[in-house]
């Protein structure tokens, strides 16, 4: 008996609602697409994207200089052959992570407070693994021939060497940002329309008209459109494990005491949505206040990513601990030397800044007033940003900086050519979100009105 | 090119490098080349003739043959095709002593120098000098014109000058003219500069060398290691530092070698200050300063007539004292004591007389004639003399030979300012020096590849040294200037030489002799016989004066760049220094009890105080430094070197005094404000407890060497190899870690210098390496060399994960590296446990314009910035010899195909060859007890494997010592600087 | 023959529409057309039409992306073999990776292109954009579209059954 359904409380009574009070479609309508239509606070905006935009400017700097000299322009050198190009790689990645995680796994399960933020996290997902992509080529002795890891008509008869992580990543990485674009922009297609009809100028009009594909809200299309998406979302979730899990294995796959451990492929999974959500805070929290996006993504939805949050970060956690428990269980020179350098070695403060980070700093949030405080969790959003960074960088270098044969034991340290690229990386990221929030609506007016409306989920 | 290989016609002679009127010399009238190889060859010119004989490898008609008189070695190794390398016997000076050498020329350049296997002090085998000795023919900064004040003139200009100053001279028969060179073996050389005498009666002849002279009353001291059970070494570094090292270093390892399971080794007992490749085999080794020394040598004395050794010796220096004593009884008289040339007079005499007591006169300790010019009675005297005879207004023309005293002179001498007040002075050097920017004129001098000379071995072989390619600027030879002098315009080197041998062999077909000498690089009967020495005139006792000197200071040669003449070198300069792995500098070695002391670091600056002398540099912290010494070495502070050896460390020489030469009393050293920058290829020295090199004992070598390797079981079928299955054995046990093999490797692979700064970033880029590591207690470590080329792993880890398969394996078991295919991800050098793998981080090459390009080797790939690179097992001398044994339609014969780091290996410890014939030595040696591969537990199976490293110690002594093992931890007990430099110096 | 016109009622409130819609349902209309700013399950089961075959397309597309991916892995171990680490060249577990990625890329564009193609898009024109209201379809408005041509369709008793469903207006669109 269909009425019943009406009566089923969008969420568990006990909850707070998703959406604050009074709402109308045309309320959502108007407060989200205001902002990429209207767009309010621009000198913010400008602001912000000028910084970013500045840093876009050191990335190209860094990376001309880099083609011009070679990659010896950084730290690296023989042990250590892999430093801030696979670090950042690997971070970025794990960011990455979040959009995918949030908008297709929580689908799965459920969990109706995505709705408000997956179309920014699938953004953030991409503008991420966009800045991913970028290292592995950037980091080849001759990128010119990055190409050779393609399987493609080679005049030589020659194939990539399928055996090796790097082609898996080829693999893994290219799938992860095409899935996710086709996800996000199926999406995006009715919130396009609505932009279409709302559209004040002409050309603005036939842009989101073309990029909406004249859709019109057909029943019959709706139901093909949630059937897609569904399976997207099912396809996209074991995905989103896979790819990290293949970046794991760049790693594990190696000989490398402190590289070849079969927990890596999990561990790098967990990371990677910790490493994400802190992200998705840093970006949430403070574009909700300056856009007053406050109705819909409300404190009840930074508590439950507060709540992630600390969840992955005990599984990292734990993912430390297994480090030094299978070193020693091992019984292997080589293998418990490892964690005893990391901890007590050159790059003891490395090591205890990502310790502090990633396992200290989260548990703050054992508190409610704190996952409450939108401030204090920026902070500890950040915090956490940097140590998965860090934690990165203590894996790739010190993993490298001493391995077996101690006559050939080295050090490395970036140059400042390695922190243009870096920090560029950033910037490039932070602009493109500029972008998008400034052109595209960045959240779901389409499953925001259907929760307000019916009260329904998608499903 | 193979116009070269044709018999000799007399007629035809070498052309000369610039056009000169001679006179009365019509076959020069018009020579040769003139027209093509101008006297001031500009760089384009150069270039030219560059590329042409780059690009035209193949053609032998782009080089310029010195001469057709010179005759290819005869039994030229097999891969010697036609149109393949050519190889000349020829040979070069070692301060002043030959060394036979087989130079390989592909299309006329000179690209390779290896040992000549018939020649007595060569054996086959070379040095790390020897082998970078090719580089410095095509150093860019070669002088390449006369000057005169600075200024670039040509030949013309100074022969016209010499003529009027000819005539002066033999007016006042030569009063007031005076030639200063280095000590000589050349019989030319001394021959021209006795006609000059007799010429210039007046005139005066000072030899300097700033190096030892071997030299005692006419007499030269000989040793024969293959007798010897027990040596006793003090201050003797005969393994590396002397003319007869090669020999010496053969007949020593000759006893250090597994056969079958057994060895009889000899056992080396060394009393020394500073740290050196001799003290590194010791098996039992005393740091002691020489003062300490001679109570060491007293206490010797001492035991051996059973009287009490004195307490002024610690336990360990007793016990090991009287072990001493009794072995050198036991074993005499196949016991030799070896003082070194640096100690002083009395200390040499306590060794006499030692070996005389012991027998091992005539047994292993022998005397030959001295070969060096040192003792020529026409000689007036050293640069000490000559300086005295400057003061003195007696020197008013001076000509400077081959030699660079204004660097090179003892501080004392002040030689600079003595110079200014000769009137007429001459340089004649292969650079703009020190000395030459001191001269009116300056002649650029020949490198022994572009020029004809002779030359005589420590044992009194003698070689003529036949050019390979004609100069390549306007340069003379030593005896073309003498010739010069003595009678302008003088004649070339090549009638010079055969002049000398010509009177010194009269035979009929004396062209046919000769010939002979050119081909085998040996002058058949100037070997000297060896005579038993006589007995020391009287026992002269040691001074052991209670009262020892705060510090006292060592000075030496540098290991790699001697006296500073090769400080210009790239390899030399980018080479490890055997006895600290440091490069491109000089330091002030110090002990580890002196670091400690004073909480040093290596590179904090330590200040020398001697009087009112002072002496500032940054520190190496030496393990194995006598407590009480400091060791600084010659070479470095140079400021003509060229670009490369320019303001490199600092200048000992100016803390040297002609009558201390080699050690020195200090009133103080202490650490000084500030800090220098020293770089070494490696910062870690103890092993961490890991099975890295493995120690067996000479007694019982099966029982104590560890595991045997083993094959790990594996899911995957295993690969065939039906065909070769190359292979390579390094044996640690005769190894002496002289770093031949690196140099070796670097010139026959084109391997490129990349600098002190690259360096320091650890990008330096050797195939080979040799490791060193220390053992046991921290002041008086065990050394152990280990040399780490790649390991040719047959499930090799850095192939699987190459994306682009840029590394595979070969049919043969070789782990290739394809340099075109690679993308440049690093990847397999993270993935590789020996982390042999290279990688171009940055364009290492030289400038496309560099004349360093002649020297490539043109069967190897120069390669490109952005690619990773590494030890081949030499696979194109692989794929030469593997061609040349098909076109005979046969296998390729043991011991056929040599890598070079072999070829070098003055300890024969690298054999390479075929696994699948199991009889081939390679195999063979394989089966010795002591074999085991490195990080056999990954299961990498690598085809490079190691002989265990042998020790021999006295079995008295044994259990005494700070236990030496595998598993040993003894160095974390180290505190403070001492575990900072031991196992952590990377920051 | 020119294509049949349609009857476009418009709604202001999701509720309404689907009391509509199970009018005409109930009255035996099959050339029913609905048009609304979200999806709804209400809507979509009363709404008549096969079940959407985009599930089995991406099978499909997930299949040919599987099989080929491994295909290609083995075709190139072996056209052109070496020897890599002393692996064999059919290394399966090192394939592995690659097939799952090419699997997910293939099911997912097999996925969209699906989609478009099931949904006749990209459609810029359409005979509704003509309907001046029609532009509120995608924001805050529901329609109903009735086919003249469907067999039950008589403009009267349309009319008659839909009067009391409160539409806000009711127009007749041709194409």
């Amino acid at each position: 008996m269909p009425e019943s359904r009406y009566n089923q409380p969008t969420v568990p009574p006990s909850a707070e609602p998703l959406v604050g009070p009074g709402e109308t479609m045309e309320r959502i309508n108007a407060t989200i697409s205001r902002v990429p239509l209207t767009h309010p606070a621009p000198r913010f905006w400008w602001i912000g994207f000028g910084i970013a935009f500045v840093l876009v400017l050191v990335l190209l700097t860094a990376v001309s200089w880099l083609f011009l000299k070679g990659v010896g322009i950084w730290g690296i050198n023989i042990p250590v052959a892999w430093g801030f190009a696979i670090t950042n790689f690997v971070w970025w990645i794990g960011i990455g992570h979040a959009g995918t995680f949030i908008s297709a796994f929580l689908l799965l399960l459920h969990q109706h407070w995505r709705t408000s933020i997956n179309r920014m996290t699938e953004a953030m997902t991409l503008f991420a693994v966009a800045c991913a992509g970028m290292f592995p080529l950037l980091h080849l002795g001759r990128p010119q021939y990055f190409y050779w890891l393609l399987p493609y008509p080679d005049t030589m008869g020659l194939w990539p060497q399928w055996r090796s992580p790097l082609v898996w990543d080829v693999f893994a990485v290219s799938t992860y940002f095409t899935v996710s674009l086709i996800f996000w922009y199926i999406g995006l297609i009715p919130d396009l329309a609505v932009m279409r009809d709302r559209a004040p100028t002409l050309l603005r009009r036939r842009i989101y008209g073309i990029l909406s594909l004249g859709w019109r809200g057909d029943g019959r299309h709706w139901r093909h459109y949630e059937k897609a998406y569904l399976i997207l979302a099912g396809l996209a979730t074991p995905l989103v494990v896979s790819v990290h899990s293949v970046v794991g294995m760049d790693f594990a796959v190696a000989i490398v005491p402190g590289w070849h451990s079969t927990i890596f492929p999990p561990y790098f999974v967990a990371g990677a949505i910790f490493s994400g959500f802190a992200m998705v805070l840093t970006i949430t929290i403070p574009l909700r206040a300056v856009y007053g996006l406050k109705h819909y993504i409300t404190d009840r939805h930074l508590e439950l990513m507060a709540k992630i949050l600390m969840a992955t970060g005990w599984i990292v956690a734990y993912g430390y601990f297994s480090e030094f428990f299978m070193a020693w269980i091992s019984g292997d020179t080589f293998e418990r030397y490892i964690p005893i350098n990391r901890a007590t070695g050159a790059y003891w403060p490395e090591y205890w800044t990502l310790v502090i980070c990633n396992v200290l700093v989260p548990q703050a949030l054992w508190w409610r007033r704190i996952r409450r405080t939108p401030a204090l969790l920026f902070v500890i959003s950040l915090l956490v940003n940097v140590g998965m960074w860090v934690e990165r960088y203590v894996i790739v270098v010190t993993s490298l900086h001493r391995d077996f044969v101690p006559s050939s034991w080295g050090m490395f340290s970036g140059t400042r050519w390695d922190w243009a690229t870096f920090i560029g990386s950033v910037g490039l990221f932070f602009a493109l979100m500029y972008l998008f929030v400034r052109y595209i609506p960045s959240i779901s007016i389409t499953e925001m009105k259907r929760m307000v409306v019916t009260g329904e989920e998608t499903e | 090119m193979s116009s070269l290989a044709q018999p000799a016609d007399g007629t035809d002679r070498p052309h000369r490098s610039e056009p000169v009127t001679t006179v009365g010399r019509a076959t020069d009238e018009f020579p040769p080349e003139a027209s093509v190889w101008p006297a001031d060859l500009s760089r384009r010119d150069f270039l030219q003739v560059m590329a042409a004989s780059i690009a035209l490898a193949e053609l032998s008609g782009c080089n310029r043959p010195p001469s057709k008189t010179i005759v290819p070695y005869v039994t030229a190794p097999e891969r010697a095709l036609a149109d393949g390398p050519v190889y000349y016997a020829t040979a070069m000076s070692w301060e002043g002593y030959g060394r036979g050498l087989l130079a390989r020329s592909n299309s006329g350049r000179p690209t390779k120098l290896d040992g000549n296997p018939a020649h007595p002090e060569s054996l086959g085998a070379t040095d790390a000098i020897t082998q970078a000795a090719v580089l410095s023919l095509y150093d860019p900064d070669r002088s390449k014109t006369p000057r005169y004040h600075g200024a670039p003139i040509d030949w013309a200009e100074f022969q016209e000058q010499w003529l009027t100053e000819h005539a002066r001279l033999q007016a006042n028969h030569g009063a007031g003219f005076a030639v200063l060179t280095e000590p000589t073996t050349s019989p030319t050389v001394t021959r021209m500069i006795h006609r000059l005498l007799d010429r210039f009666p007046s005139a005066r002849w000072y030899q300097h060398t700033p190096l030892a002279r071997y030299d005692r009353d006419g007499r030269q001291d000989d040793y024969d290691f293959t007798r010897a059970d027990v040596i006793l070494a003090i201050e003797a570094d005969f393994l590396l530092q002397h003319p007869a090292s090669l020999r010496y270093t053969r007949a020593f390892s000759g006893r250090r070698r597994i056969e079958n399971g057994r060895v009889n080794a000899n056992r080396l007992y060394v009393i020394e200050a500073g740290p050196t490749l001799t003290g590194s085999m010791a098996d039992h080794r005393l740091p002691a300063s020489p003062h300490h020394a001679r109570r060491l040598l007293a206490a010797i004395e001492n035991a051996l007539d059973h009287r009490p050794i004195g307490n002024d010796l610690s336990a360990v220096e007793q016990r090991t004292v009287e072990a001493l004593a009794a072995d050198l009884q036991a074993k005499a008289p196949n016991v030799v004591c070896v003082a070194g040339v640096e100690c002083d007079d009395d200390i040499r005499a306590w060794a006499d007389a030692i070996n005389v007591r012991l027998h091992a006169d005539g047994v292993t300790w022998h005397s030959l004639p001295s070969v060096r010019s040192d003792p020529d009675r026409r000689c007036a005297g050293d640069l000490a003399a000559a300086v005295r005879a400057i003061h003195d207004g007696q020197i008013r023309t001076l000509i400077i030979a081959g030699c660079n005293p204004a660097y090179t002179a003892p501080a004392d001498l002040q030689f600079a300012t003595a110079l200014e007040k000769v009137p007429l002075r001459i340089h004649l050097g292969t650079h703009v020096d020190e000395t030459a920017v001191a001269c009116d004129w300056h002649i650029p001098e020949s490198h022994f590849l572009e020029c004809w000379s002779d030359v005589r071995a420590y044992d009194g072989t003698a070689s003529i040294i036949q050019p390979l390619i004609s100069p390549l600027y306007a340069s003379r030879s030593l005896e073309e200037l003498l010739s010069f002098l003595n009678e302008p315009p003088g004649r070339d080197g090549y009638d010079l030489v055969r002049e000398t041998w010509q009177a010194n062999r009269p035979s009929a077909d004396f062209e046919q002799t000769w010939n002979g000498w050119l081909n085998t690089g040996l002058v058949d009967g100037t070997q000297n016989s060896r005579s038993k020495p006589s007995p020391p005139a009287r026992a002269v006792g040691l001074q052991t004066s209670t009262s020892a000197p705060a510090v006292t200071v060592l000075i030496r040669p540098d290991p790699t760049i001697r006296d500073g003449r090769w400080a210009n070198n790239g390899w030399l300069q980018e080479l490890p220094k055997q006895n600290s792995q440091m490069v491109w500098d000089n330091a002030m070695y110090v002990s580890l009890a002196f670091a400690e002391r004073e909480n040093l670091t290596n590179g904090d600056e330590v200040e020398l105080r001697r009087g009112s002398d002072r002496l500032r540099a940054p520190a190496w912290i030496a393990p194995g430094l006598a407590a009480d010494c400091v060791v600084i070495h010659l070479g470095y502070g140079r400021t003509r070197a060229g670009r490369v050896g320019d303001n490199r460390g600092f200048d000992a020489y100016r803390f040297r005094r002609s009558h201390r030469l080699w050690s020195d009393d200090l009133d103080h050293v202490a650490p000084a404000h500030g800090h220098g920058w020293l770089v070494s290829t490696q910062t870690h020295f103890t092993m961490e407890g890991r099975d890295i090199v493995r120690t067996a004992s000479a007694a019982d070598p099966a029982h104590t060497a560890g595991l045997r390797p083993r094959t790990e079981p594996s899911l995957y079928p295993d690969w065939s190899y039906p065909s070769y299955r190359w292979a390579m054995l390094i044996d640690l046990g005769t190894c002496i870690g002289c770093k031949a093999c690196v140099l070796a490797c670097q010139a026959e692979n084109n391997i490129p210098v990349v600098g002190k700064d690259q360096v320091a970033r650890g990008r330096e880029m050797h195939w080979i390496r040799v490791d060193r590591y220390f053992e046991g207690d921290p002041q008086n470590p065990q050394v152990l060399h280990q040399p780490v080329p790649c390991m040719q792993c047959e499930t090799a880890p850095c192939e699987l994960v190459c994306p682009v398969a840029a590394t595979v394996h070969s049919s043969e078991g070789l782990n290739d590296m394809v340099y075109n295919r690679c993308v440049g991800t690093r990847y397999c050098s993270n993935n590789c446990p020996y982390k042999v793998r290279r990688f171009n981080f940055l364009n290492f090459q030289p400038p496309k314009d560099s004349p360093l390009y002649l020297q490539k080797n043109p069967d190897v790939t120069v390669r490109a910035r952005g690619v990773m690179e590494k030890c081949t097992y030499c696979v194109q001398r692989i794929d030469a010899g593997r061609i040349t044994a098909e076109k005979a339609n046969r296998r390729v014969r043991d011991g056929e195909i040599r890598t070079a780091c072999q070829d070098a290996c003055p300890a024969e410890a690298i054999v390479f060859g075929d696994l699948s014939d199991p009889q081939s030595l390679v195999s063979r040696r394989k089966r010795e007890p002591t074999e085991y591969a490195l990080l056999e537990e990954l299961n990498t199976r690598p085809r490079t494997t190691y002989l265990a490293r042998l020790r021999n110690q006295n079995p008295a002594l044994v259990g005494h010592e700070v236990p030496v093992r595998p598993n040993d931890t003894t160095n974390h007990a180290a505190r403070g600087p001492v575990r900072s430099y031991l196992a952590a110096p990377d920051a | 023959m020119t294509a049949p016109s349609r009857i476009v009622f418009e709604y202001a409130a999701h509720d309404d529409l689907v009391g509509a819609l199970r009018r005409v349902r109930a009255e035996g209309y099959s050339h029913v057309e609905v048009y609304t700013p979200f999806p709804s399950d209400e809507i979509d089961e009363e709404l008549p039409g096969p079940p959407t075959p985009v599930g089995a397309v991406m099978l499909l597309g997930g299949v040919i992306g599987g099989c080929g991916a491994y295909f290609m892995e083995w075709y190139a171990a072996h056209d052109y073999p070496y020897n890599s680490g002393g692996r064999p060249l059919n290394s399966w577990p090192a394939f592995i990776p690659v097939t799952f990625e090419l699997t997910v890329l293939c099911s997912a564009i097999f996925g969209l292109l699906g989609l478009l193609w099931l949904c006749r898009l990209p459609r810029l024109d359409h005979p509704l954009f003509s309907l001046p209201q029609f532009i509120r379809a995608s924001q805050d408005r529901f329609f109903l579209a009735i086919r003249t041509d469907d067999p039950r369709f008589t403009p009267l008793g349309l009319e008659r059954l839909l009067e009391d469903s409160h539409p806000l207006s009711k127009q007749e669109v041709t194409s």
